[in-house]
């Protein structure tokens, strides 16, 4: 049974789009001071947001998602105090993940643990996990999945940013480390090569 | 042009192929509890944190001890004629 957490304040961030600046405020506050209870509540707003993005980053594998997320969380409650505000609290986790996934490509380049073949196998081990509509998966969607899935790495992460979680490019390129003019290119390739491997004319 | 694909389309075949996926229940209270006990460990004060104060209880009691030697041996020459 999950040990009750010790709640010290409630912050009233139910979506973080939503806050009030003052909770927003309070909140950064007590996440730089790494006050369990703003851990708690960085864990419960963003933990699923999270997951689903590095889950479709690393081809919908539940092992390899959670151990990210897991690193992700842990990394982020290190760094909390360092946390400048410069940019949203979302946006700081996301980087954080992305350089988690990124880590785990190039490990796994060194080590050859994890296979790529099964890393990128899509939903056989992670089909319980899709809470949220089991979409009939029609042949084009099975397509666009195998060709996000067989992109580069930061191809499938911006067109996921881009697309999915529909961040404007500024953000994209605080996530990334690059310039928001870098990010546009990078997805004018990324769409073409989707395009390409979509079987399907690009523009231009 | 024939099969030529939009942004949108792309955006929306991209939607469609990525839906929401949501950690295991067990993952997810695992790890709250995890980060709630580092998060508790770390918003300490700092020389409440077990890396502080371990050399600093153990500083105390060797102080204590060699005052106790030094207080018997100060006790003893007194007491010696």
């Amino acid at each position: 049974m999950a040990q009750p957490c010790k709640m010290t304040a409630v912050y009233n961030i139910p979506m973080v789009d939503s806050i009030s600046k003052t909770d927003y405020a309070q909140f950064v506050k007590d996440l730089r001071r790494r006050d369990p209870s703003a851990i708690t509540q960085l864990y419960n707003t963003y933990a699923d947001r999270i997951y689903s993005l590095v889950f479709h980053q690393v081809g919908r594998n539940h092992e390899v998602a959670q151990d990210i997320v897991q690193e992700t969380f842990i990394a982020a409650l290190k760094s909390a105090a360092k946390f400048r505000n410069k940019s949203k609290v979302y946006t700081w986790l996301c980087s954080i993940a992305n350089n988690k996934v990124s880590d785990f490509y190039r490990r796994q380049k060194r080590q050859d643990k994890y296979q790529i073949s099964k890393a990128l196998e899509p939903d056989q081990i992670a089909d319980e996990t899709l809470a949220v509509a089991t979409i009939e998966s029609t042949e084009r969607q099975e397509d666009a999945k195998q060709a996000l899935l067989s992109l580069p790495l930061h191809y499938r992460q911006v067109l996921i940013f881009k697309y999915i979680e529909e961040m404007p490019v500024l953000e994209i390129g605080k996530i990334m480390g690059r310039s928001p003019k870098s990010i546009e290119g990078l997805l004018t390739r990324a769409r073409k090569e989707l395009r390409a491997k979509l079987a399907i004319p690009s523009e231009g | 042009m024939a099969g030529f694909i939009s942004e949108d389309e792309i955006r929306e075949l991209l939607k469609s192929a990525c839906p929401p996926a949501a950690p295991l229940p067990e993952f997810k209270n695992q790890l709250l509890q995890d980060l709630t006990r580092r998060a508790e460990g770390l918003s300490r004060p700092r020389w409440r944190q077990p890396k502080l104060l371990v050399p600093v209880a153990a500083a105390l009691i060797a102080v204590a001890i060699g005052y106790g030697i030094w207080l018997g041996q100060a006790v003893e020459a007194t007491l010696v004629p």
